[in-house]
């Protein structure tokens, strides 16, 4: 659509001019808005959920980001709370291509910010990257599902690794 | 006892209405009426309120340009002030949009209130904080008179962000797209703990119109004529880098502000303040690079960089403004797709370069022989190769997946990840100049020459904004982009009549030419249109109205430094030169482009318009133009041309300098 968008136009916008605020919310109403105003406790869903409470509709650049990607963004699941398990979601669901692409190659800015997210220490992503190089088919698999079952494959994996299962709570 | 069983009534009597003034007080607070709140409270000595008011008009608060600053207050043309926020929830006072000294008193009535301001869900003391924060940093608010609120979604969000830093950032010039040649700017709030891969964790604040049409012409005219409205909205920098560098191949500049901590968090604050409300969308004026600076101008009032601008804004004028005020600490570079995929196609040997687009065309499976047969690192960077073309391709097709190229893509990174080896870092060198150190905007020619109608002082100005032949430092990418170019000419010894003529004045100049090779495929294409001569002789001044273009292919000659064009033009014209007032031709055109080192260039280039309508003359130009670079601001051209106008062929040959301002 944001090509459509840009064929369309016949001025030079000097910014770039986005679409109108979409209310889509994938699936049974389950969007990050949705989940964030069920009052979940952690650090992560609060930031989102500080900004989006300036308005009491769901801010939409998570829903188009996923609304484009034909995938639901976040489970439903609402007692999940751990806060990384949030952000991770968030950045996953919002980067799969790119995520693949470091997973394959064994390295990538992506795959690196993942890691921050993770809080994943210096001298433990080199395992971490090569785990995903090696992980790549069990992951691509579990992206084609959803970003969520690529979240809880990356969780199983790096529980099977000592190095890495302390980052898993 | 009796007394004061006596007493009583007079004392209800006199503290009633004390009471009610409380009470309506209360309830005005209640309602958010803060006009009438100001009012209520008016020679009140004890109320804390009038103490306030009477304290922030002493210290004329109101006239504070840090207050003009946080209400974006601009002076009126018919005197006064009016703010360019349009949104009404963004004021306490009915009058707020054009009086500053009664949204202040406003505002301080609205600190003692608890309701919240539309549309949010937040008291006024935390949906204003920048206000807030200011007004008590400077009046010192007694908490026991008025009790601070809760803010806690802002201070849950600033203590996640951990914001220590600023950085405006400057995605560039789109190739081959009219929608962004200027470019865009946002401001990008930098966290604590993050750095070079992770910065893409960080928020930003971008301002954007919200198109509500897609129509061509509504779309236009709306966009120009303040027809939408542009807010602001906190997108993390991942979403933004996916839209600009991956999806739009552009080029993004990073300009890490020099600032303190304090500029940081009041900059934040009112980015707070901001969301939610809107603004009138300007295209020309109040656009995203302007509101880049009145953002800044919470706390970088002083520098007055918004004052500098009369008229139109441009991205790269903004970011001079700031290198120039001393407020850029360092710049780094964030290549697009399209630049890292050239890059990394230099990488490889000539077979590796083939294997890769044979792989991109066929797939791993039928060439895994010839894969396998490569050393591991190799073979691993031809892959990488064959996916950057494989998703750049899925990308230039559409938004959503193409299913075979997804289905390429996976095969590729499944073969991809059974090489276990790791990728290299692809390093895109940072280009020498950066986009604000360019040339700059407008362009003064002044110069001399001769045609068929005697010698000529050639005087020419543009308004923006770069081409080809303009220096190329700070400008990516083969374009041309020009609004407002005026071309004329005196002859001294001019005959009886007309001593100046006008050649050209051009409304719209677009140029593409991306060369093609056998990966990229973008077609060039131009269009001009404005108002042009259409006789050589000088006294004959007829001038016809214009739109000229048409689509073209570009090559590169060898991996040198030429370019060469070949395409069809097609031109529609309106005059009275012309049989029936109108013509109508169309016809080949060529271009030879070539750069002599860094300093100067040449540009040869003719068309050939065959008549097609009633008026059957044709009309050709052939021109040969160079452009030493003196200086970043200042070249020297010689430019000879052979024309055939309505009254036949003259040959002229000029000798111009162009300074840039």
């Amino acid at each position: 659509m944001k090509k459509m968008l840009l064929l369309l136009s016949l001025v030079f916008a000097m910014c770039v001019v986005s679409q109108p605020v979409l209310a889509e919310e994938t699936g049974a109403g389950c969007g990050l808005g949705k989940i964030l105003f069920e009052g979940k406790s952690g650090k992560s869903p609060n930031i989102a959920a500080a900004i989006l409470n300036v308005f009491p509709i769901p801010n939409t650049f998570f829903m188009s980001t996923a609304a484009s990607m034909g995938e639901e963004l976040l489970g439903c699941d609402p007692s999940t709370t751990v806060l990384q398990e949030e952000q991770k979601r968030v950045f996953v669901a919002a980067n799969m291509d790119n995520l693949s692409r470091d997973m394959a190659q064994g390295n990538g800015a992506h795959l690196a910010a993942l890691a921050t997210v993770m809080g994943i220490a210096d001298e433990d992503r080199p395992a971490f990257y090569q785990m995903s190089q090696e992980e790549y088919g069990e992951f691509d698999r579990a992206a084609s599902d959803s970003p969520a079952a690529m979240v809880a494959a990356l969780n199983t994996a790096m529980l099977e690794r000592p190095a890495l299962v302390k980052y898993i709570q | 006892m009796w007394m004061i069983s006596a007493l009583l009534p007079v004392l209800l009597m006199v503290a009633a209405p004390a009471m009610t003034k409380a009470e309506g007080l209360a309830e005005l607070l209640t309602e958010g009426d803060y006009d009438a709140a100001v009012e209520e409270v008016r020679g009140e000595q004890d109320r804390y309120l009038a103490e306030l008011i009477e304290r922030a008009l002493r210290l004329r608060l109101d006239e504070d340009p840090r207050w003009h600053a946080l209400l974006h207050y601009r002076k009126g043309w018919f005197g006064g002030y009016v703010s360019e926020v349009d949104g009404e929830n963004f004021f306490t006072s009915r009058r707020g949009k054009t009086d500053p000294q009664q949204e202040l008193l406003t505002t301080l009535a609205s600190f003692f209130s608890t309701r919240p301001v539309p549309p949010s869900i937040h008291n006024p003391q935390c949906r204003f904080l920048a206000r807030y924060t200011w007004l008590d940093q400077r009046l010192g608010f007694d908490p026991e008179r008025l009790p601070e609120q809760s803010c806690d979604p802002y201070r849950v969000f600033y203590e996640a962000v951990e914001p220590i830093g600023l950085t405006v950032v400057f995605p560039s010039t789109h190739p081959n797209s009219p929608s962004s040649m200027f470019g865009h700017t946002l401001v990008r709030v930098d966290s604590r703990g993050h750095s070079g891969a992770s910065r893409m964790l960080d928020y930003t604040i971008n301002y954007a119109a919200e198109a509500d049409t897609h129509d061509g012409v509504a779309y236009a005219i709306k966009g120009l004529a303040g027809g939408f409205y542009g807010r602001f909205r906190i997108v993390p920098y991942h979403v933004k880098l996916r839209e600009y560098a991956q999806m739009e191949n552009r080029d993004i500049w990073e300009y890490r502000l020099k600032v303190s901590q304090e500029t940081v968090d009041f900059v934040l604050m009112h980015a707070w303040e901001l969301l939610g409300t809107q603004f009138d969308y300007y295209f020309f004026t109040e656009n995203c690079s302007y509101h880049v600076l009145t953002l800044l101008e919470a706390d970088l009032y002083e520098y007055d960089m918004v004052g500098e601008f009369h008229g139109w804004v441009l991205p790269t004028d903004t970011l001079r403004a700031l290198a120039r005020n001393g407020l850029v600490d360092h710049v780094d570079y964030y290549p697009s797709d399209y630049r890292a995929i050239v890059a990394r196609r230099e990488r490889l040997g000539e077979a590796e370069r083939q294997l890769a687009r044979a792989i991109y065309r066929d797939g791993p499976e039928v060439h895994a022989p010839r894969l396998a047969a490569l050393p591991v690192d190799e073979g691993a960077a031809t892959l990488d190769m064959a996916y950057d073309y494989v998703r750049y391709r899925r990308i230039e097709v559409s938004d959503v997946m193409s299913p075979e190229l997804t289905k390429r893509e996976k095969e590729l990174l499944i073969a991809r990840s059974r090489l276990r080896v790791a990728s290299p870092p692809l390093e895109v060198p940072q280009p020498g100049v950066r986009p604000d150190q360019g040339h700059d905007t407008a362009r003064f020619t002044v110069g001399l020459g001769g045609d068929g109608s005697g010698a000529f002082i050639k005087l020419g100005w543009r308004g923006v904004y770069h081409d080809w032949l303009d220096p190329a430092d700070g400008y990516a990418g083969n374009f041309a982009l020009e609004f407002g170019r005026l071309d004329l000419r005196y002859y001294p010894d001019g005959l009886a009549a007309k001593h100046l003529k006008l050649d050209r004045l051009h409304l719209i100049n677009l140029d593409n030419f991306e060369p093609v090779d056998d990966f990229f495929h973008r077609i060039s294409w131009h269009v001009t249109t404005g108002v042009e001569s259409v006789y050589n002789a000088a006294e004959k001044g007829d001038l016809s109205f214009m739109v000229r273009g048409g689509p073209g292919l570009t090559y590169r000659l060898g991996h040198g430094p030429t370019l060469a064009y070949v395409g069809l033009d097609g031109e529609f014209a309106y005059g009275g030169a012309f049989r029936g007032d109108y013509y109508f031709g169309a016809g080949p055109a060529l271009a030879l482009k070539k750069n002599l080192g860094d300093a100067w260039r040449l540009e040869v280039s003719g068309r050939y318009l065959a008549g097609l309508a009633r008026d059957p003359r044709d009309r050709a130009v052939l021109a040969a133009e160079q452009s030493l670079r003196l200086g970043t601001d200042v070249t020297l051209n010689v430019g000879l041309g052979r024309k055939r106008g309505l009254d036949g062929w003259t040959t002229e040959g000029s000798v111009w300098l162009n300074v840039y301002y």
